[in-house]
């Protein structure tokens, strides 16, 4: 693992009591630490949540087959509360829909007819929805496995195609539920609605002529359970567990997989324009410096980000996890041990030209920009993002002068969700950090606001650099759904 | 008229099988009706009964009922004789209503949905079975679509928010109706054309604030509201809608004000259609009337005015609004961009 | 962890340095020991009450957690029963709260000094602690300030506090009214030299600083514009000082104050100046207003009501509106910038709020103006009314057509009458103490049939308090408000009730006369077993604050004890002056405590003219120990003559009571000569008149 230095004292204590105290009391702790905002970062909130979600888990009484329903809800409940102490903090929905996925995928895995059982599927869902009566949802019934005969893919037949195709779109870790387009009934109200694509879509053309249950085929493989071998309740909770770590093994290596791309997006004797201070984004341009030249235009951030911004360029990079560092250095080709001074390297120790301006001077600094690059605290289904504010200000100004907004971001900050009040997703901090509070004259006569996030819609991103490759906003949800799915899980 | 029965108690004896199809000379076919072995059956009558006697039908379900009662009446052996027949119905449908484009939405899916079907070596007795027995559940199925959509589109509903919209729009006031049930405070400006009025009445009876605007104070009022709310009639596959004249320059103007514009409108509304612009769609309409004759100028009132012909929708201008101008499109499968929607669109049919 | 011990060995870096073996405490003192949200305590303790619809104590207690407390002591007295289950209810009291607290209440504890003496018997403190009270709102992080006081332990053995001090600006509405202090601090800004609470009354008079201090330190800075956050990390050799003078009640005034002025103790107290974050503590309601500004305004972020720090589902919107799920608003409502809503809540057509805090479950009527109102929960506001800057409590029930002025007080459950102007210094409340109702300072005001009510006048308090515990539009300017010294030892705690378990007593007593009684045994029977007159002092001092009875009641008491022992002491002529100067040389120091102005000086006399009513020799001994009193200074001309001329009060004189009063003519009039020509030498014209004697 990681070193505990790298962790504000908040998320180091917690990571290392959440293994001894019980899971239920974890929760609370994290919930008092996000409230306090002891953790912020997305990086960090993910992190604890993860790890929290890892103790919750291998302590759930839930482990076997068929009691993935329990497990499921159980997560989901966890995920509530967490959600709601931290509603902005739209990460830690992200992770809990990932871990769910995992257990999801682990039920399909060890049994096909069961997975994704706690989702209405096919022709369950038809019923369900043909009398109206939207919580008929068998899928709810403990052990379902024998008892929906339904809950398999009983649509094979009309909805081969879009199996296969789905199948074959089947990547990296993501994971596809085999019949998703059928999960569009799922809640009575499908909001947020992250199963947007073709599936869902198809399902709800197609939804008006769907056919039911009674009348399906008979040579549907999911009409005869009883023909497939004994029914095996298998523990999942190691499967699941094991996912669960590859997430935070995905959470770990994130700046170093996003670093990779950096060759292909920052050319020799470029001029960038860098907004944030996530490691995401030094590690990017720590990478790009290896091997390319070329200038950095810092911008300051003021009032909430200058500080953590002047840091990337003063104080020793954050781009710490193991194997980064070996590539960082020159002697990236052998396998050397880093030197301290490696480890302590900044963007102008590494040969970067650093300037930093103030938030004002973005517009007049532009028209020599050949590129924006920015770091992001969240991306919305829709293209769209939530990340340090004044960046919206600057992608503006870069589209008026026609230069690339580029945002790097680990796919964990995807979240599935529709940005319908952008508003309500941004943080206000302290008004403090605008104005002095001894300030009588001010504090008395102006109403000072402090927003620390900024919405950018997506026409004002050009490229999302995450690390499973780049996306357009346009095309952000198709990410989306190979990350989620179609479940749709309401957690807020 | 005699199709009333037939539309509203669809218990059609089964036709006897007898030889094919009768060929009829079109020039000489009333419009709407189709011809077949067991005799005539005129679509366009059903169509419209359906729409008088249910309110609530949209007009793409109303267009799949039809098909379903005339797919009841072919008794063909074979597929090919099968499509060609229904092929024949949904023709002589689109052609006999003046603006068939939302009910061709319904034709589309459904012949796209049967095609499926038989596909999947399913016989045509099953399907026919099967039709009837879904056939109720068309409306409901509708219905519940577009409660759907009301819950969804409803969280951009903000309170305090000012929403301009234009004519009257079932999903638009759907999507009103639960924020109101949410404790929703907003204010709606409308144009005053295409029932306009009539949702101003509507909203305004359940304690909402509405401004009736002219259309040419459309670009006035813009920086007075928060964003945009349109129902649409059909959404194309390159991800535009098809709407109430007026729609366009609307969304051109919000575009211009820097205003979110959306356009809300159920899946099944989805049309197969490919237009670049107005002048597209394949439907005529003399919006433009080059005169010099002064008597000859245009009634406006009659697009309008009637109000069954308002509600049916079949006999109002329309116009295409281009995806670009679009923020999204609020369906009931969730918040698209047009662009995706185009995309998936594309892949369904082709 | 001693301050010593290797503190750079620390692994972790941040939260706590402090290794398993040594927790940090913090110390919670959830009482003010004043009135100052009178009426409204009379019910509730101040901690309990909501800001910003979360309880107060909340705030403290996220506060010490995000410092990274591990436990707490809460120090309760008032209502400890409500403190106690509210603890025990709460978040904080799960496995999985931060700290640890525990909530010790004690009968005895009126001030903070009585805490800190309870602590150091207690031995629950081992090492260097935070010592705030409950009703602290902060975002700022102890760590560093821990950091730094402990780095300074190391280098200065004899530092014993560090105290977190902000700068403010004098017109700043933060500002507590009526708490000045100066503070002297070295040239670096550092060291707290000198301490002085400032009273407005005798600005001019001389403060006294330590001699040395000059010599020391040639450059100082005097600083009054400091916002005393009262967030102290304290040495754990503070409680054993309080115990060795128990008379010190007050953290500054006297601990501070007395601290930095002796120099023997050889001290040394250390301000952190607060360069960002918030501190704030509600001492009055003035600062209760004031610090729901800032919390509404996003100064204590992230404590902000859209933290929902105690389950709430507040969401923030534009403009700094806080509003929770499921608020009822009709469409013409209005609510402007920083207002606050709780769940449940319905506001009427047309109403308009601005700047409003408003609790759950409340219902305003139509046409309602609420301008920075402060509404609890399930609060009933009829149609067309106007509220200004007020506070009105749970359950309370305005009717149709009220106006409200800024500064009114609301209590619990109270019922307004439609129609009924309530002016700005109204305070109204259901309860009533007896002691209150006996004493005359209640007024029953019937609003109803059903309900009466009682108009709290708090008439005790000298009004100066009471302006300046008025919140909003009724702030005075700084200049007016007056704290008494004795303020601090006036102040009630704040349980109405609570003295029924305490000493027993006839209903039909009242607890002047109750307290008088006991004072009386008490020091009779300490002068008749020659007891020191430290115990006294500290007999008296308990059984006052626990009747809390006022100082002129110690005056009778003392003065008919006194009488009596003298009394019962002369035999005979001669040693009359001796058994009274020797008595009165001993009670010195209690006489110094009861005694603080001319009127006090007068009334004296005046209980001790009446006590010598009747008596033998009373004319005589009147003289002798008012020339006694004279000749120690615990008299003087003014008060002398105060007394000779005014007689005794309002009750009039008895034919005896005059015929002490003249046995003390000749002493009386040799004052009043000496009072006009100036020059004459006191002493030996005393002396000669004793001689006379």
């Amino acid at each position: 693992m990681v070193v505990a230095d790298e962790y504000p004292p908040a998320l180091a204590k917690f990571l290392k009591s959440v293994t001894s105290v019980k899971a239920d009391d974890a929760t609370e702790i994290l919930t008092g630490l996000l409230k306090r905002r002891e953790i912020k970062s997305s990086r960090n909130v993910a992190k604890a949540v993860t790890k929290l979600l890892l103790r919750f888990v291998s302590q759930n009484r839930h482990t076997k087959l068929s009691e993935s329903q329990g497990l499921i809800k159980d997560v989901k409940d966890l995920g509530k509360t967490i959600i709601a102490a931290q509603p902005r903090e739209l990460v830690i929905g992200n992770i809990v829909r990932r871990v769910l996925g995992i257990i999801r995928e682990e039920c399909h895995d060890s049994n096909p007819l069961l997975g994704f059982a706690d989702l209405p599927l096919g022709g369950r869902l038809s019923r369900a929805s043909s009398i109206g009566d939207e919580s008929a949802d068998l899928g709810s019934n403990p052990g379902s496995g024998t008892a929906t005969p339904y809950s398999g893919r009983p649509f094979s037949r009309d909805g081969g195609e879009e199996d296969i195709d789905a199948m074959s779109r089947r990547k990296s870790k993501a994971y596809i539920p085999p019949n998703p387009r059928d999960l569009t009934r799922q809640g009575s109200i499908a909001l947020p609605n992250p199963n947007f694509g073709e599936n869902n879509l198809q399902h709800a053309l197609f939804f008006l002529l769907r056919l039911q249950p009674e009348e399906l085929p008979n040579d549907s493989p999911g009409l005869k359970p009883q023909s497939k071998e004994p029914f095996q309740d298998k523990d999942i909770r190691g499967d699941v567990i094991e996912g669960i770590k590859e997430l935070m093994d995905e959470l770990e290596l994130v700046d170093e997989q996003v670093a990779a791309h950096s060759e292909t997006h920052i050319h020799a004797n470029e001029i960038v324009m860098v907004l944030g201070s996530s490691p995401t984004l030094q590690a990017f341009l720590m990478k790009a410096a290896v091997k390319r030249k070329f200038t950095v235009v810092m911008i300051e951030a003021y009032p909430n980000d200058s500080r953590a911004t002047q840091d990337v360029l003063k104080a020793p990079s954050k781009f710490t996890t193991p194997t980064g560092l070996k590539q960082m250095g020159k002697n990236a080709a052998k396998d050397e041990p880093l030197t301290t001074a490696e480890m302590k390297a900044t963007l102008t120790s590494v040969g970067v030209e650093t300037i930093l301006i103030p938030d004002s001077a973005v517009p007049a600094v532009m028209s020599r920009v050949n590129k924006v690059l920015m770091g992001t605290h969240v991306i919305l289904r829709n293209g769209s993002m939530i990340t340090t504010a004044g960046a919206r200000t600057v992608a503006r100004c870069a589209q008026e002068h026609s230069v690339p907004v580029v945002v790097v971001s680990g796919v964990y900050k995807l979240s599935p969700l529709y940005p319908f009040d952008p508003d309500s997703m941004l943080e206000t901090g302290e008004s403090s950090t605008v104005i002095g509070w001894a300030d009588s004259e001010m504090v008395g006569n102006a109403e000072i606001i402090n927003p620390t996030m900024d919405f950018v819609p997506g026409e004002l991103v050009d490229h999302y650099i995450t690390n499973v490759g780049g996306y357009t906003p346009q095309n952000l949800y198709k990410l989306v759904e190979e990350q989620y799915g179609n479940a749709n899980d309401t957690l807020e | 008229m005699a199709a009333v029965a037939t539309a509203t108690l669809p218990k059609l004896e089964v036709p006897t099988p007898t030889d094919g199809v009768v060929i009829v000379d079109p020039s000489t076919a009333k419009p709407g009706v189709v011809q077949l072995n067991t005799g005539e059956f005129d679509i366009r009558e059903v169509y419209l009964t359906y729409l008088r006697n249910d309110h609530d039908l949209t007009m793409p379900v109303a267009a799949i009922k039809s098909l379903v009662d005339l797919v009841e009446r072919i008794n063909s052996q074979t597929t090919a004789e099968f499509l060609d027949v229904l092929n024949r119905g949904i023709d002589a449908l689109k052609e006999s209503i003046r603006n068939p484009i939302s009910l061709s939405a319904g034709c589309d899916l459904f012949l796209r949905f049967i095609v499926r079907f038989l596909r999947h070596s399913q016989s045509m007795p099953k399907l026919v079975a099967h039709l009837k027995q879904s056939y109720k559940l068309f409306g409901t199925r509708a219905k519940d679509s577009r409660k759907k959509l009301a819950n969804i589109g409803s969280k951009f509903i903000t309170d305090g928010c000012t929403i301009m919209t234009i004519s009257y729009s079932r999903v638009v006031l759907g999507m009103m109706d639960v924020a109101l049930k949410n404790h929703i405070r907003f204010q709606v400006v409308v144009t005053e054309g295409s029932g306009g009025k009539r949702l101003a009445s509507i909203l305004r009876e359940r304690g909402v604030p509405v401004a009736i605007i002219p259309e040419g104070a459309v670009g006035y009022a813009m920086n007075k509201v928060d964003f945009v709310l349109i129902g649409a009639e059909g959404v194309v596959e390159n991800g535009g809608i098809i709407n109430v004249l007026g729609t366009c320059q609307m969304a051109t103007l919000a575009k211009a004000a820097g205003k979110s514009i959306y356009a809300v409108c159920e899946t099944h509304k989805f049309v197969r259609l490919y237009p670049i612009d107005s002048y597209d769609l394949p439907i005529t309409q003399t919006v433009i009337n080059f005169s010099l004759d002064d008597t000859k100028e245009q009634q406006p009132a009659k697009k309008d005015t009637i109000e069954e012909a308002e509600r049916i929708g079949n006999d109002r201008f329309v116009d295409f609004t281009p995806p670009t101008l679009l923020t999204a499109i609020i369906t009931e499968a969730g918040v698209l961009t047009p662009s995706s929607v185009s995309e998936e669109l594309l892949k369904i049919w082709f | 962890m001693a301050p010593t011990s290797k503190r750079g060995s620390a692994k972790k870096t941040g939260v706590l340095e402090e290794a398993p073996e040594a927790l940090l405490q913090a110390v919670i003192i959830a009482d003010s020991f004043n009135r100052r949200f009178r009426p409204i305590t009379l019910e509730k303790p101040r901690c309990l009450l909501p800001l910003a619809n979360t309880p107060i104590i909340e705030y403290t207690l996220e506060f010490l957690a995000l410092g990274g407390v591990e436990e707490i002591l809460l120090y309760c007295h008032a209502h400890h029963d409500q403190i106690t289950e509210y603890i025990r209810e709460s978040k904080w009291s799960k496995d999985s709260s931060p700290f640890q607290i525990r909530v010790i209440y004690s009968p005895s504890i009126m001030s903070v000094g009585d805490v800190m003496r309870e602590l150091d018997q207690s031995r629950l403190i081992k090492e260097d602690f935070i010592l705030v009270s409950g009703d602290i709102v902060s975002n700022i992080p102890l760590q560093g300030i821990l950091k730094e006081h402990k780095a300074r332990r190391l280098a200065d053995k004899n530092c014993i506090m560090t105290s977190v001090l902000r700068e403010i600006s004098p017109r700043h509405d933060s500002r507590p009214r009526g708490e000045n202090a100066l503070f002297i601090l070295d040239q670096n800004r550092e060291r707290i030299l000198h301490y002085e609470y400032l009273k407005q009354s005798d600005s001019e008079s001389p403060m006294l600083l330590p001699r040395e201090l000059g010599k020391a330190f040639p450059t100082m800075s005097f600083q009054e514009n400091f916002l005393d956050c009262c967030i102290d990390i304290v040495s754990f050799e503070v409680p054993p000082l309080f115990t060795e003078n128990f008379d010190w009640q007050h953290s500054r005034k006297d601990f501070l104050h007395g601290i930095l002025m002796d120099e023997l103790y050889g001290k040394t107290v250390y301000a952190h100046i607060l360069k960002s974050g918030y501190a704030g503590r509600i001492q009055s309601l003035q600062t209760y207003d004031a610090i729901l500004h800032d919390i509404t305004r996003k100064w204590t972020h992230p404590f902000s009501p859209d933290t929902n720090l105690n389950q709430q589902t507040y969401k923030y919107t534009r403009g700094h509106i806080y509003k929770e799920s499921k608020v009822i608003l009709a469409q013409s409502a209005v609510i402007k910038d920083n207002s606050i809503i709780g769940s449940g809540t319905s506001v009427g057509d047309k109403t308009i709020i601005s700047g409003a805090t408003i609790g759950r479950n409340c219902i305003i009527g139509k046409n309602v103006e609420l301008h920075s109102t402060i509404v609890w929960d399930n609060v009933v506001i009829g149609d067309n009314c106007s509220l200004g800057n007020c506070i009105i409590a749970n359950e309370a029930h305005i009717g149709d057509g009220c106006t409200v002025e800024s500064g009114a007080i609301i209590s619990f459950g109270v019922t307004i009458e439609k129609g009924t102007d309530i002016p700005t210094t109204a305070r109204y409340t259901k309860m009533s103490t007896k002691k209150e109702k006996e004493s005359g300072r209640f007024t029953q005001v019937v609003h109803s049939k059903t309900k009466s009510l009682i108009e709290y006048e708090d008439s005790e308090d000298d009004e100066d308090e009471q302006r300046e515990a008025s919140m909003g539009g009724l702030y005075a300017p700084e200049d007016e408000s007056d704290y008494s010294d004795i303020s601090d030892f006036e102040d009630d705690d704040e349980i109405p009730g609570k003295r029924k378990k305490g000493h027993a007593r006839t209903s039909s007593e009242s607890e002047a006369d109750s307290f008088f009684r006991e004072a009386y045994n008490s020091l009779l029977g300490a002068l008749k077993q020659s007891h020191s007159v430290d115990i006294m002092i500290l007999e008296l001092n308990g059984l006052r604050m626990s009747a809390n009875a006022e100082f002129s009641e110690v005056r009778r008491a003392t003065a008919a004890a006194v009488i009596s022992y003298i009394v019962s002491k002369i035999t005979s002529n001669e040693n009359t002056s001796k058994v009274v100067d020797a008595t009165v040389e001993k009670l010195l120091p209690l006489f110094n405590r009861m005694i603080f102005e001319v009127n006090d000086q007068a009334e004296l006399l005046g209980y001790i003219q009446r006590e010598l009513a009747g008596k033998e020799r009373g004319g005589t001994l009147m003289q002798a120990i008012g020339m006694k009193l004279y000749n120690e200074d615990l008299c003087d001309d003014e008060g002398l003559l105060k007394w000779w001329n005014e007689g005794n009060g309002p009750q009039g004189e008895t034919p005896e009571m005059t015929k002490v009063r003249d046995g003390a003519k000749a002493f009386v009039k040799w004052v009043e000569e000496q009072d006009e020509d100036e020059d004459s030498e006191e002493e030996e014209e005393s002396e000669e008149e004793e001689d006379d004697e």
